[in-house]
């Protein structure tokens, strides 16, 4: 079904996978998404006004065959920044994704392919017995400008790696409440027991406290710098404002993130990596029938289970999903006091205040914890 | 801290949570009043007909803490109040968005909460945003710490006395203490202790009236019914009603039996086409297992005869919806059924509110509804009115497993007072007459009318007998009373023998009975005898009572509730509960 002259072509059968990626796109607008297709994946942008930016990547081990024909320019195959550029409706491919998944019985194949600028996308969706071939409009693409949001690494101000499904509990927790704006409260110690990280939220009902268990299985990482991403400060509250729209769009994307990295510079930039280990998300995998392997998994063995469910190749990273965004500026006396007197109420009630014990070993744990999270640093988290 | 609970546990919790959503659907706004003792939550909705009120004592608490005197923001929502005893309680009330509360206690992910603290801190130290704040905090799990602060308004907390009142009342009417003539149940009068104790606890009493002048000389003014019977009759009966379909619930109870019907009127638009459709479902249960039952019933003189065949039936009507949304707070699942889950529900006529108590360890569920007066036409057959009736008569439930003394004593009959012409008559009843039922061993007292017609619902002949005694002895009332007695001695012995070999359980009843007399006047307005004979006697002296009720509002009722059927499609307006 490949078309040999096509110069991109995937083929999956991971069909839901894809639709749980591409819904985390969603809450960015319903309009278009650009897709990057270049020799190692397919990586989905979407920008918002000019605040906040989405980019997925699903990697090209998610596929059974990835063709990406390189560019003609007889460079040899030095050259990897070689790219195409697309642009779709997206809620049209994810409406088709839904269609096809309805059919749970039967194992489906998804073939990709664009043949440059002026071609359509084309999808073709195979069963068994039907061959369902889509194409998709392309528009061409002026170039987006994200450099508004590209986070400044030399100037970042905190850097915290948390648990992903913890973070969706509070962000949906955030919403029901009604958030109207959200605040990033961070503020370290050289005890480590009395790291804070908390989300305070306002709302019709007032301030809202959520602070995170300090905890190394939660919280792997927090470090707070002095905007220059390299001296470590302690006793100084970091705080992000962030508004309604921009920062319950990333609630969708944290339900299927297993850890998420959480990066602020010092110009209110917030920089949200989100990974998502297969593993530790639940895909609905027990409709895959028993056919599925012996229909197709011909083409390429080797990256499948041969269990009765067809999972996820081994060496598949997982989604990626970098979201940036700025923060608001509106950041009046008010708030800052208020945001203040609630954390100091804080500590001033809990015990744990009185109790100053000094982790010795709380230096070292962070520089441990670095080394801690290879699996974040060896997949490509930032483009 | 001006004042600081938390809630531990999961039992507790379940039910804090519940009676929060319980209370926000009956009225997004939620009142809390503490006191040092316990924390009230209610919630009476729009319309003001239905008012549902938790109560959680101190001891539900872990950390309670109360500090009244600190507190200096929001001081509007601080009374003092003097009890009976002139002992003085500070009480601080406040009103919270119950959308709000309900959103925060809503347990989301997998996460279990390990407390849920509630804080107010109105001292003179309190940063600004958190005064007039109730402070949320809850603790997870998994360490999660979530604070919220939804805003408080304090207000004045105005009680709402239907609850005190009604069981003073009750106790009027039912508790005197027993006699060797006279036994109660030994449970009743458990039931009769710890209202006692509660009303003698309760900080408002100063101000109570319970509406009975004498309790010798009952009238028909005093009437307060009563019975107690464990949750799952409701509740089972609840689970298969849609407050969408039924509207409306009707509780009819006799000696015999109790009738749980949920119903809704047909509704035609003007050319009789029928809008939606009737219906109406009802489950029957013998008294026998109610725990206890107090009722008081009047009877017309001249429909005693038909009334020998039948008892008079007490019913009351009101709306379904709340009452299944607070039989919902308790629920449990079903195979954690104990035994103290109790419901007592007290009524008095047609049109005044029904209040229903639950109770846990440490918490108190009320629910105050206001009752529909019965229509003549639609709800309950033309019969009699209780004006009209000439019999006051009191039936408290018999004595379960204890074998005392069955037979009070009749009191002299007084003479009728006057009744003015108007519609609005008042009856003074003649006394109270105190019996006890004969056991069903007896087959004393011959009347073979009756058996026929109740056996189709109570298979407990004994029960027939109880109330035949007592319109027995209306007519000839000192004979009769000596009679009993006789019979009474002989009931006695008999009884130990026929509870402990027949039935373990033994539930064995008796009643108290009052009557009174009634005026020619009342006679003739009411009569029609044809009518009278048709077949539910029962309620008919409710739509009465809703007229009289107009002369002497009392307890914060509804008042000029009568005639105010406007016509079969439409329902009665509903009254606010202290219009």
């Amino acid at each position: 079904m490949i078309v040999e002259t096509t110069k991109f072509s995937a083929t999956t059968i991971h069909l839901e996978h894809i639709t749980t990626a591409l819904d985390c796109l969603m809450p960015f607008g319903d309009n278009d998404a650009l897709i990057y297709v270049d020799k190692d994946g397919l990586s989905f942008v979407r920008e918002c006004t000019s605040v906040i930016r989405i980019q997925l990547y699903l990697s090209k081990e998610l596929f059974v065959t990835y063709l990406y024909d390189e560019d003609e320019d007889e460079d040899g195959e030095g050259d990897g920044d070689d790219y195409m550029k697309l642009k779709v409706h997206l809620s049209h491919i994810l409406n088709s994704f839904n269609v096809v998944n309805r059919n749970n019985d039967d194992i489906i194949e998804c073939t990709m392919s664009y043949n440059g600028d002026g071609h359509p996308f084309v999808l073709i969706f195979e069963d068994s017995f039907i061959s369902e071939k889509v194409e998709y409009n392309t528009y061409s693409t002026e170039n987006t400008d994200g450099a508004a949001l590209e986070l400044n690494r030399q100037r970042i101000t905190f850097e915290c790696i948390l648990k992903g499904d913890i973070l969706y509990t509070v962000l949906k927790d955030l919403k029901e409440i009604g958030t109207e704006e959200y605040y990033i409260y961070v503020k370290t110690s050289k005890d480590y027991n009395k790291n804070i990280f908390a989300i305070i939220s306002k709302s019709s009902m007032g301030y809202s406290k959520f602070k995170f268990p300090v905890n190394r299985s939660i919280i792997e990482k927090l470090q707070v710098f002095d905007s220059d991403s390299t001296t470590i400060l302690y006793d100084e509250p970091i705080i992000g404002v962030f508004n309604k729209s921009s920062f319950d769009k990333i609630r969708m994307s944290t339900k299927i993130a297993s850890k998420v990295l959480l990066r602020m510079d010092d110009n209110g930039l917030l920089s949200v990596n989100i990974l998502s280990q297969t593993e530790d998300f639940v895909l609905d995998e027990n409709t895959r029938t028993k056919n599925s392997n012996n229909d197709n998994n011909n083409n390429n063995n080797n990256n499948f289970n041969k269990g009765p469910n067809a999972q996820l190749p081994k060496d598949y990273p997982g989604i990626v999903i970098e979201i940036s965004m700025l923060g608001s500026a509106l950041f009046d006396d008010d708030v800052h006091t208020n945001i203040c007197s609630l954390m100091d109420e804080d500590t001033i009630n809990s015990d744990r205040s009185t109790s100053r014990v000094i982790d010795q070993g709380s230096g070292g744990n962070d520089d441990t914890h670095d080394e801690n999270i290879p699996s974040t640093n060896d997949i490509p988290l930032f483009f | 801290m001006s004042f600081r609970a938390t809630v531990v546990g999961t039992q507790n919790q379940i039910l804090w949570f519940k009676s929060l959503n319980a209370l926000y659907n009956i009225r997004e706004q939620i009142s809390f009043s503490i006191t040092s003792n316990d924390v009230t939550i209610s919630a009476m909705n729009d319309s003001d007909t239905s008012l549902c009120q938790v109560t959680f004592q101190k001891d539900f608490f872990q950390d309670f803490e109360f500090k009244p005197n600190e507190i200096v923001f929001g001081e509007e929502g601080l009374q003092v109040i003097t009890d009976a005893k002139g002992t003085y309680h500070r009480i601080y009330s406040f009103n919270v968005n119950g959308k709000h509360l309900a959103i925060i206690s809503k347990v989301s992910g997998n996460d279990v909460i390990k407390s849920f603290t509630l804080k107010i801190n109105n001292t003179s130290t309190c940063p600004e945003i958190f005064t007039n704040r109730l402070l949320v905090e809850i603790e997870m799990e998994s360490a999660m710490i979530k604070e919220y602060t939804p805003q408080i308004s304090p207000t004045k907390y105005e009680p709402v006395m239907i609850n005190l009142n009604y069981k003073k009342k009750f106790l009027d009417v039912y508790s005197t203490a027993p006699t060797p003539e006279r036994p109660l149940d030994s449970k009743l009068l458990e039931v009769f202790r710890n209202i006692e104790s509660q009303l003698d606890r309760s900080i408002f009493d100063i101000n109570l009236v319970s509406g009975v002048n004498d309790k010798n000389k009952l009238t028909s003014d005093d009437e307060i019914n009563y019975f107690c019977c464990h949750q799952t009759l409701f509740r089972n009966f609840l689970e298969n009603c849609n407050p969408a379909i039924t509207d409306n619930i009707k509780l009819e109870i006799n000696i015999n039996r109790l009738t749980i019907t949920a119903y809704s009127k047909s509704i035609q638009d003007q050319n009789k086409d029928l809008l939606k459709n009737a219906i109406s479902m009802s489950n029957t249960i013998s008294t026998s297992s109610l725990d206890n039952y107090c009722l008081f019933t009047t009877i017309n003189d001249d429909i005693e005869r038909e009334t020998m065949k039948k008892h008079p039936m007490k019913s009351i009507i009101y709306y379904l919806k709340d009452f299944k949304n607070f039989i919902g707070i308790t629920s449990a699942p079903k195979n954690s059924i104990s035994n103290n889950d109790n419901i007592s529900v007290w009524f008095c006529r047609p049109g005044f509110p029904i209040l229903m108590e639950m109770k846990r360890p440490g918490v108190t569920f009320q629910l105050a509804e206001v009752t529909i007066s019965t229509d003549n036409k639609f709800e309950t057959p033309v019969n009699s009115s209780p004006t009209k009736g000439k019999v006051i008569k009191v039936s408290v439930s018999p004595e379960k497993l204890d074998n005392q003394g069955r037979y009070g004593k009749l009191q002299p009959n007084q003479k009728p007072e006057p009744i003015s012409p108007t519609k609005e008559l008042r009856l003074k009843s003649e006394g109270i007459i105190t019996g006890n039922r004969y056991n069903s061993s007896h087959k004393i007292v011959p009347r073979e009318l009756k058996k026929a017609a109740q056996k189709l619902f109570v298979e407990d002949a004994s029960q027939d007998d109880d109330f035949v005694d007592v319109n027995s002895h209306s007519n000839d009332k000192h004979n009769t009373d000596q009679h009993k007695e006789d019979l009474d001695t002989l009931n006695r012995n008999n009884f130990n023998i026929d509870t402990t070999n027949n039935e373990p359980i033994a539930e064995r009843h008796g009643t108290t009975i009052g009557w009174g007399k009634r005026t020619n006047e009342m006679r003739e307005e009411q009569e029609s005898p044809t009518i009278a004979k048709t077949s539910n006697q029962d309620s008919a002296m409710d739509k009465e009572n809703s007229n009289t009720r107009n002369e002497t509002p009392r307890l914060k009722q509804p008042k000029n509730e009568l005639d105010l059927g406007f016509g079969p499609t439409q329902p009665d307006t509903p009254k606010g509960l202290f219009d």
